[in-house]
């Protein structure tokens, strides 16, 4: 189950979540930047998705799919949500909160990942 | 124990949310004041108070034995005897201390270790260095 990719692909997300603070802390609505970094923080979950399971795989792939609503590739709800930012529709406010909770939960997975890493070295 | 750990992480981000929005504000303390073990090097601290509980940050710099949990590096170890003597290297390592604080500075309770906790010392130097206000009142001219 566990692969020696994953501290590296956990250290990656805590870096990405750690840029997306700074892009909070001077928020003005979504950017290109800050798109980047959630497609960069996809492609890093995905890896992470495949290696591992139980609550870490679960809570990974509920964290690809809200990156996903805002990334436009998903269904046709995601494509009106897509459509909403691009046309500044949702407020830089509510933009914020969305972005906010990507942060957090991808700190929740950054945690619970270095709790299975912790475990596996006991195993 | 899963629960809790998100609960803490819940309640950093609303730290970092409140002091992006000014309704925290955290001042700089004398490192003098943090109780530390002798070669410790204690840097970034700051306090500000919540609802009567008083909040500290700093960054604690402190020696500890090597220990690499990349599991690549565990079998290069093995396979290396020159990298197994590194097992019984000093190394410095670093990390970011969010603690209650009584009135006189003495540390009541810190809150578990977790990467979060880089940003919102992070967060803090950017509002106290009043970086925020610089950019602004410079893309204003």
């Amino acid at each position: 189950m566990f692969t020696a990719r994953i501290p590296e692909i956990n250290q990656k997300l805590s870096e990405i979540a750690s840029s997306i603070s700074e892009r909070l802390d001077m928020f003005d609505g979504f950017t290109m930047g800050i798109y980047k970094l959630l497609g960069e923080s996809e492609i890093n979950l995905k890896s992470l998705s495949k290696k591992s399971s139980g609550s870490l795989k679960k809570e990974t792939n509920l964290l690809i799919s809200d990156i996903k609503k805002i990334g436009n590739r998903r269904s046709f709800f995601d494509k009106v949500t897509f459509d909403a930012f691009r046309k500044n529709i949702i407020d830089k406010e509510s933009q914020r909160k969305i972005l906010q909770n990507i942060y957090v939960s991808l700190y929740k997975v950054v945690s619970e990942c270095d709790e299975t890493i912790k475990d596996s070295r006991w195993e | 124990m899963e629960e809790k750990r998100d609960k803490n992480i819940e309640a950093i981000a609303k730290i970092i949310e409140l002091t992006r929005a000014n309704s925290l504000k955290w001042h700089s303390v004398n490192n003098l004041d943090v109780q530390k073990k002798s070669n410790d090097i204690i840097s970034y601290v700051f306090s500000t108070s919540y609802k009567k509980k008083i909040l500290r940050i700093f960054k604690r710099q402190y020696q500890g034995r090597y220990q690499d949990i990349n599991t690549l590096a565990i079998f290069a170890r093995i396979a290396s005897p020159i990298s197994a003597s590194k097992k019984s290297e000093l190394r410095w390592y670093e990390e970011v201390i969010l603690e209650l604080v009584d009135g006189k500075g003495t540390s009541l309770w810190a809150f578990p270790k977790e990467d979060i906790l880089n940003d919102l010392l992070k967060t803090i130097k950017y509002k106290v260095s009043g970086a925020d206000d610089l950019i602004n009142s410079l893309l204003e001219e």
